[in-house]
């Protein structure tokens, strides 16, 4: 219950998200690595499927790097209809104004 | 040359209109207390949600580039073209790291381009007008393909005619595009990037889809590209290119993806359109969600192969000697009429967005960092917005200059050339956002380095048609390859750099005051009024 607006995500957590990061550009940057004809798939030479691939993979990689350090849990979900204490109760009466 | 097609024309012309009509009408839209403020001219009042930077941003990646550069340079050189898919993949993690950083310090201390945050962070003056300098004479070139984009359109079209009649059209797109930059600011392209956007889709989707059952699928438009781009040359005697990199090219592909992706960040328009959202977490949202944009990006090039495997195509563009007319002349001879000009509209709106964003991004650096900075330092914001509106026409100016007077025989060129330049700010830039380390001389110092080993190599390289400026790329030294000159400039600028820190620190030269703190890095706006495209925020979130 910290008023800083940032806690700290763990190290291992951040070690992580650094790596998925990182795994763009190794796969990228390492061009003899997929300057080959075969496998084709639909027609495509394996340079031209396996890049575009990644670019899709690059997106997963960089939105799992964000998950993994999100600070704050989620946005804080709209405060429940008075009078409506949710199904478990306790729990919800331990949600303040701050997270 | 040939007859103006006039149902291509009218369509074209139609769409042209309506954009500039929306273009006008964008003053008013989600407009705040007064126009005549940097804030809300130059960044459409700091409000933008996930969806319109989407939109904006995206709109880096989807321009005349996309359409006309990279599809060109993969039908004059095959697999080497199609380095702007591992280019517009690997800029997004970059983003990524450095750009909720900046927006959070931005938003924080009221900065409005990079240039901004470099003089607060380094308390230099120089190191700002340095920055701001780069930026603007970068910008120059790029907006320069988009016009030599536009006039790819228009040509293929039958638009053309000799001295001044050749360029009246182009003037008169690049006039209106002048126009509603002025009277709306940013709130322009970010309107107009709906409509593009829209039309661009559709024309990708159906150019993807249907031309390459017309050509007998994929397979034979890949092996019918290979057959062509494996014939020798006429001029050099030697095949124009190959499906696949080699041994010659694997580290000039490498390095034109890595050094572009360090550009595509720190340019001032994805700079501007990265500031004028309304969140921190709109930043990280789309730096997982502009893959897509490259994913179409990687389609598009593939439209270079259509055309090399399109006999008609690939005679015409060959015959014309000028690649940028690949995918025109694809559209215009595989299309029927109506929907060659829904095509050709969307690739000269979609110069004409990027282009905005280009000009107000350019003369947001020069109100800011130049006029502001050592002109006239007590400038009203109505001041200095008058000044951004004055200078957004000259920058334009600038970029008819290099679309005179550069060769277009290879029109990506240009835009590399301008990352040439563009990438010496990354020191100052994207590693100030995380440390303050290094020293502002020593950046100084490393950025002219860099901008003059950069500029004067890339002087030196010819090509066939031009004698100066002619490639991006150059052999580098010590590794003994071919690579992108604005890589082993920036190697250069590190090395200098880094030096030099140690070597003034040792000195105790003085480092200049940092207004920034360290919790600037990661702060959120503050708590207000959800923007209407988040209707789901909560209003009643925590205090800031």
């Amino acid at each position: 219950m910290s008023t800083t607006p940032r806690a700290r995500v763990p190290a291992a957590r951040r070690a992580a998200a650094g790596v998925l990061l990182a795994v763009p550009f190794a796969v990228y940057l390492a061009v003899p690595s997929y300057a080959r004809e075969d496998p084709r798939i639909a027609g495509f030479p394996f340079f031209y499927w396996w890049q575009l691939v990644w670019v899709v993979l690059t997106a997963a990689c960089i939105g799992g790097s964000h998950l993994l350090t999100r600070t704050r849990a989620r946005p804080e979900p709209p405060a429940p209809p008075a009078g409506s204490a949710g199904p478990e109760g306790p729990a919800g009466s331990e949600r303040g104004e701050e997270e | 040359m040939k007859d103006v097609n006039g149902v291509e024309l009218g369509i074209f012309v139609f769409f042209f209109a309506a954009v500039t009509v929306v273009g006008f009408a964008a003053a008013r839209w989600r407009r705040g207390q007064t126009l005549m403020h940097l804030d809300e001219w130059g960044l459409g009042g700091r409000s933008f949600g996930t969806f319109v930077t989407w939109f904006l941003l995206g709109g880096d990646l989807y321009s005349a580039y996309t359409f006309v550069a990279v599809p060109a340079a993969v039908f004059a050189g095959g697999a080497m073209g199609f380095w702007s898919v591992p280019y517009g993949a690997i800029a997004y993690p970059i983003v990524f790291l450095i750009g909720p950083r900046l927006w959070s310090v931005a938003q924080r201390h009221g900065y409005v381009t990079a240039a901004d945050f470099v003089r607060g962070r380094y308390g230099s003056r120089a190191l700002g007008l340095a920055v701001a300098l780069t930026g603007i004479l970068a910008m120059m070139p790029y907006i320069a393909l988009q016009l030599v984009g536009i006039q790819a359109v228009l040509t293929v079209m039958g638009v053309t005619g000799s001295g001044l009649a050749k360029d009246l059209p182009l003037f008169i797109a690049f006039a209106l595009l002048a126009a509603y930059t002025y009277t709306s600011g940013l709130r322009a392209p970010a309107l107009i990037a709906f409509v593009k956007d829209a039309l661009i889709y559709i024309v990708i989707i159906v150019a993807v889809v249907y031309i390459p059952t017309r050509l007998g699928g994929w397979g034979s438009v890949f092996d019918d590209a290979g057959a062509a781009l494996a014939k020798p040359n006429p001029a050099t005697g030697k095949p124009s290119g190959s499906l696949l990199t080699t041994d010659m090219t694997h580290w000039a592909y490498g390095t034109l993806a890595l050094g572009s992706s360090l550009a595509l960040f720190i340019y001032p328009h994805s700079v501007t359109g990265a500031l004028a959202a309304g969140r921190r977490e709109v930043i990280k949202r789309n730096a997982a969600l502009l893959p897509a944009y490259s994913l179409m990006l990687g389609l598009l090039a593939l439209l270079g192969y259509m055309a090399l495997a399109h006999p008609g195509v690939s005679a015409a563009v060959r015959k014309a000697g000028n690649p940028q007319l690949a995918v025109p002349e694809l559209f215009d001879q595989v299309f029927p009429d109506w929907f060659a000009g829904v095509a050709f509209a969307a690739i000269g709106v979609g110069a004409l967005v990027p282009a905005a964003i280009m000009s107000i991004a350019a003369s947001n650096l020069f109100t800011r960092n130049v006029y502001t900075a050592f002109v006239r330092p007590d400038a009203t914001p109505e001041e200095e917005t008058r000044v951004s509106q004055l200078v957004s026409l000259l920058v334009k100016l600038g970029a008819l200059v290099f679309v005179l007077g550069f060769d277009k025989s290879l029109a990506i060129n240009l835009q590399l050339l301008g990352g040439i330049w563009v990438v010496q700010t990354f020191p100052a830039i994207a590693i100030g956002v995380y440390t303050r380390w290094m020293h502002r001389w020593a950046l100084l110092a490393g950025w002219a380095a860099g901008m003059v080993y950069g500029t004067v190599t890339a002087y030196g390289t010819s090509s066939p048609t031009q004698e100066h400026f002619g490639a991006p790329i150059a052999d580098m030294p010590f590794i003994g390859r071919t690579g992108y000159i604005a890589l082993t400039a920036f190697v250069l600028n590190m090395l200098v750099a880094v030096v030099l820190t140690v070597a003034l620190r040792l000195l105790n030269v003085p480092g200049g005051d940092d207004e920034t703190e360290a919790d600037d890095y990661t702060a959120d706006a503050p708590e207000r009024l959800a923007a209407p495209e988040d209707p789901g925020r909560s209003l009643t979130g925590r205090a800031a």
